[in-house]
């Protein structure tokens, strides 16, 4: 046991991830900043509060995909999940359901798929990304199967004031995303299941040494992941009052990469929540800004595509004196 | 007889890695297994650790037989474990290692919230008595040195309040003077009262801490031998094998 | 007998492959007994020139995930995409068909390149990586042509995508055959196939004996990029216009071959004969479905349900009960 004159320097920050959160920050002020130079609609009320309402799922589901992706796994079928917990909740809706019991039954179903990923990853050990493509492509043929190509349409949207409501002058979607985060970081940082989390993340085959059910800590993970979806569907369905063909094609991608924008680590074993809002913030500023400056909304991936590939390098570089798993 | 494994055979395919192991330690004994590489060392501490299940053979606790399904039911009995790979989280703090698995709760509306002081508090006291120094208890272990990580784990293994602590080539790693701290604290443990199960294939560090030798050779255990009344040179004959050649060609 | 399951157990690529084998002999017989089309003469011809693209996407993904790291290319749609906008916008600009073509095969090696280069230099996860790359890429086709097509390709070039010799697509005997026969023969036969599937295996023990692992690995991600490009090209010539989404979808379907094909998600396993039973199996399934008029969403469906079960329980669910069926003990 060595005394404290070892030469190698301590990781003194609290959060290793607060300079990625700083960095990003930056960035959105500065974007900000130059798209309301560019359009004097961007800085409007109307327009922040309508880019806040459009970023509502992507920001709750952006919150489970960091969970996901800390414990070490993956999840590409999270539209697939909203779609079908979208169907679910609308044929609910037509068949007289009142918002009471259609709201758990999205939740519900949303967790139901989650925890067949889970089931997935755990007992039959295939692989996340083989398992969450799969059952991607197995949700979509649902999906098909059950509405075609058609819409469901006219739905109620007694849930809608969630979203478009208003609360002591703040915007209810505002008090959604915070509400949901600020659970989130309570489960990650102040109960033992963010450890767990953490832990399994960072060495699954230790953190199962030691004790922790590893099986049980990633299920759980991959459920709150489809619960996220399930209400990310019911918020959809309360905003558009219809279930379109197209619900949740992006939903995935965006998440994933708000999460790694946002200081996520990859290979799992920590992250942040406050990143990944704040990338779920700058992805939606950016696509929003776009349009008001008459940018083809086709650009965003590109730039999505060119931060992520950034993002990473510079990961990799401040990484570079680690030994990797080669 | 604190604990007891009676005819343990663990296989793996077609490999068989225990064969009939009998294995025993008293109550306050320091018992060193050692052995060549691939006798079974490691093999049969993960299966006292609760990380393997025997395919055969009953293991007893205190007398009581008990069957360990996962390293969770292993330390319920008693038991604490210190891998030779340490088994730390390397991208989580001194605390948040030492009490994964265990961590202290403050509940709040029945909801079991991280008991966050309690657990610097304790954690301080633990590498107080090890004397382990650490440049703070929000690094992350993964920067800190072998001897450090050392630490940690033992640390670990110490909050577990066993009865029973086992140590897989605890020493490997380490400087002289980090040896003999862990060292001493092995003594210590016995002084506890606590038993210490040490596999090492430093014959010094065995004969100078242990009661009892165990030595295992192709998945067998071979020999025990009381530390007093036994010389290095018949311990490393029983390892190598060279007492039986010699007891053949005689 | 005893000499073939002693050689069947002792090969489990070989078990694989007979698995797959029987697997495509049951998607046959289930698709003509769903469709009285199916069994046409016309049929055949039709299944195989769906096979080219995917296939070649197919193959290129194979590799990558053989060399380990772990890989996976996960932009090869994109690439396509991305080729085929390159090369409508040369065509356009007035340089003949076929150069343009082979620039745009140029730019597939570039593009592979990168991904190659941020995988294994820069060490980025490959799945992040080649997320990255497909945003970027795919976007980059999207934005450049605005969603519209490109047209103007003049009628010979169809010759590649839409002709037939002896009754077989163009596209499939002269590129995908020979492809495939290539890289197996490369594979099992030479010192490069060798170090691939070493590298698979056990990347620090390559790196040890020798092997220059990055090396390896950023040819098979070029490799990767260069049958994408051929892809696009086959593509192009068969609709005779260049779609920015040409690629869309298809790197799933090219993991989803590679991984049924047996090969191995982490590397070291698995083989072109698989892949190429695999590819047969996934078409044969769509063409059935699509005759006999069963929605596109079965098809989603099966593949995706294709996918989990070849992968379960660490290599093949099927194959482990193939196996202790077969009494094997070990």
């Amino acid at each position: 046991m060595a005394e404290a004159t070892d030469p190698r320097p301590a990781f003194r920050v609290a959060s290793p991830t607060a300079t990625r959160e700083l960095v990003l920050f930056i960035a959105i002020v500065v974007v900000g900043a130059g798209f309301s130079l560019a359009s004097p609609y961007f800085l409007t009320v109307g327009n922040l509060v309508q880019t806040l309402r459009a970023a509502l799922e992507l920001a709750i589901v952006s919150a489970g995909m960091t969970l996901v992706i800390i414990m070490g796994g993956i999840d590409v079928s999270v539209g697939g999940i909203m779609a079908v917990s979208a169907i679910l909740i609308g044929k609910s809706y037509q068949a007289g359901l009142s918002s009471w019991v259609v709201a758990p039954i999205g939740l519900l179903s949303g967790a139901a798929l989650g925890a067949w990923n889970g089931f997935l990853t755990t007992k039959l050990r295939v692989p996340p990304i083989i398992a969450t493509l799969g059952s991607m492509y197995i949700f979509s043929a649902i999906m098909f199967l059950v509405i075609g190509g058609a819409w469901i349409s006219g739905l109620p949207g007694t849930l809608s004031p969630l979203v478009n409501g208003w609360v002591v002058g703040i915007p209810a979607s505002l008090l959604v995303i915070l509400a949901v985060y600020g659970i989130g970081w309570v489960l990650l940082r102040q109960l033992p299941y963010g450890r767990h989390l953490h832990a399994v993340g960072c060495d699954e085959r230790s953190a199962g040494l030691v004790g922790i059910n590893v099986d049980r800590t990633k299920i759980a993970a991959y459920s709150i992941l489809g619960l996220l979806a399930g209400f990310a569907a019911l918020l959809y369905v309360a905003r558009l009052r219809n279930v379109e063909i197209n619900i949740g094609t992006t939903v995935a991608l965006e998440a994933i990469a708000a999460t790694i924008l946002g200081g996520t680590s990859i290979r799992g074993g920590f992250g942040s929540l406050l990143g990944t809002l704040l990338g779920v913030v700058f992805i939606r500023i950016i696509q929003n800004g776009l349009v008001l400056i008459g940018v083809s909304s086709l650009w965003e991936t590109v730039i999505i595509g060119g931060l992520l590939i950034t993002v990473l390098t510079a990961d990799a570089w401040r990484n570079r004196n680690n030994p990797r798993i080669a | 007889m604190l604990f007891e494994m009676t005819g343990i055979t663990k296989r793996f395919g077609g490999l068989v890695a225990l064969d009939r192991v009998d294995f025993s330690v008293r109550e306050a004994e320091v018992m060193a297994i050692v052995g060549d590489n691939g006798a079974g060392k490691s093999t049969l501490i993960k299966t006292m650790s609760g990380a393997h299940a025997p395919d055969d053979g009953v293991i007893r606790m205190a007398g009581e037989a008990v069957r360990f399904r996962s390293p969770q039911d292993a330390w319920k009995s008693g038991i604490a474990t210190i891998y030779q790979e340490l088994a730390l989280a390397g991208k989580m703090t001194v605390a948040d290692n030492i009490f994964l698995g265990r961590e202290i709760k403050r509940p709040i509306l029945g909801i079991p919230f991280l008991d966050r002081a309690a657990m610097r508090k304790r954690t301080a006291e633990l590498l107080n008595q090890l004397d382990v120094h650490v440049p703070s208890l929000d690094s992350w272990v993964e920067t800190m040195s072998g001897g450090q990580r050392q630490g940690v784990a033992i640390a670990r293994a110490l909050n577990m309040d066993a009865r029973l602590i086992i140590m897989d080539e605890p020493t490997a790693a380490l400087a002289v003077a980090e040896v003999r701290k862990v060292l001493d604290f092995v003594t210590r443990l016995r002084g506890q009262g606590k038993s210490v199960v040490l596999i090492s294939h430093n014959i010094q560090d065995v004969f100078a801490v242990s009661d009892r030798i165990s030595v295992m050779r192709h998945g067998r255990r071979i020999a025990v031998r009381e530390t007093r009344t036994t010389t290095p040179e018949e311990i490393i004959g029983l390892i190598t094998g060279a007492s039986e050649v010699r007891a053949a060609a005689s | 007998m005893d000499a073939l399951m002693g050689r069947l157990r002792g090969d489990p690529l070989r078990t694989r492959l007979m698995v797959l084998l029987g697997l495509w002999l049951v998607a046959l017989v289930a698709m003509s007994l769903v469709s009285p089309y199916f069994l046409q003469a016309r049929t055949v011809p039709y299944l195989l020139q769906y096979v080219p693209i995917l296939g070649l996407l197919g193959l290129g993904q194979t590799l990558v995930i053989l060399a380990g790291g772990p890989g996976i290319d996960l932009s090869v749609g994109s690439i396509v995409s991305l080729v085929g906008v390159f090369v409508g916008a040369l065509v356009t600009a007035g340089i003949g068909v076929w150069p343009a073509s082979a620039a745009g095969i140029a730019l597939g090696a570039g593009l592979g390149f990168i991904n190659g280069f941020l995988v294994n230099v820069l060490r980025i996860p490959s799945l992040m990586a080649t997320l990255a790359t497909m945003f970027a890429f795919g976007g980059l086709a999207l934005a450049t042509t605005q969603g519209r097509p490109i047209g103007g390709f003049p009628p010979e070039f169809g010759w590649l995508g839409q002709g037939t010799t002896l009754g077989m697509p163009n596209a499939f005997l002269f590129v995908l055959l020979p492809v495939a026969v290539v890289l197996h023969v490369m594979l099992t036969r030479t010192v490069i196939g060798r170090h691939i599937v070493a590298c698979g295996n056990d990347d620090r023990a390559a790196h040890l004996a020798g092997l220059n692992v990055t090396r390896v690995r950023v040819g098979l991600y070029v490799l990767s990029g260069v049958l994408s490009g051929i892809g696009s090209v086959i593509s192009m010539s068969w609709f005779l216009a260049a779609r920015p989404d040409a690629g869309k979808g298809m790197e799933l379907l090219a993991v989803t071959i590679a991984v049924l094909g047996g090969t191995h998600i982490f590397g070291g396993t698995g083989g072109i004969p698989g892949t190429i039973v695999a590819i047969l199996i996934v078409t044969t399934l769509q063409i059935g479905l699509q005759l006999a008029n069963i929605s596109a969403a079965w098809q989603l469906g099966l593949i995706g349900v294709l996918l989990i079960a070849s992968v379960s329980s660490s290599g093949g669910f099927k194959l482990g009960l193939f196996r202790r069926s077969l009494g094997a003990g070990a």
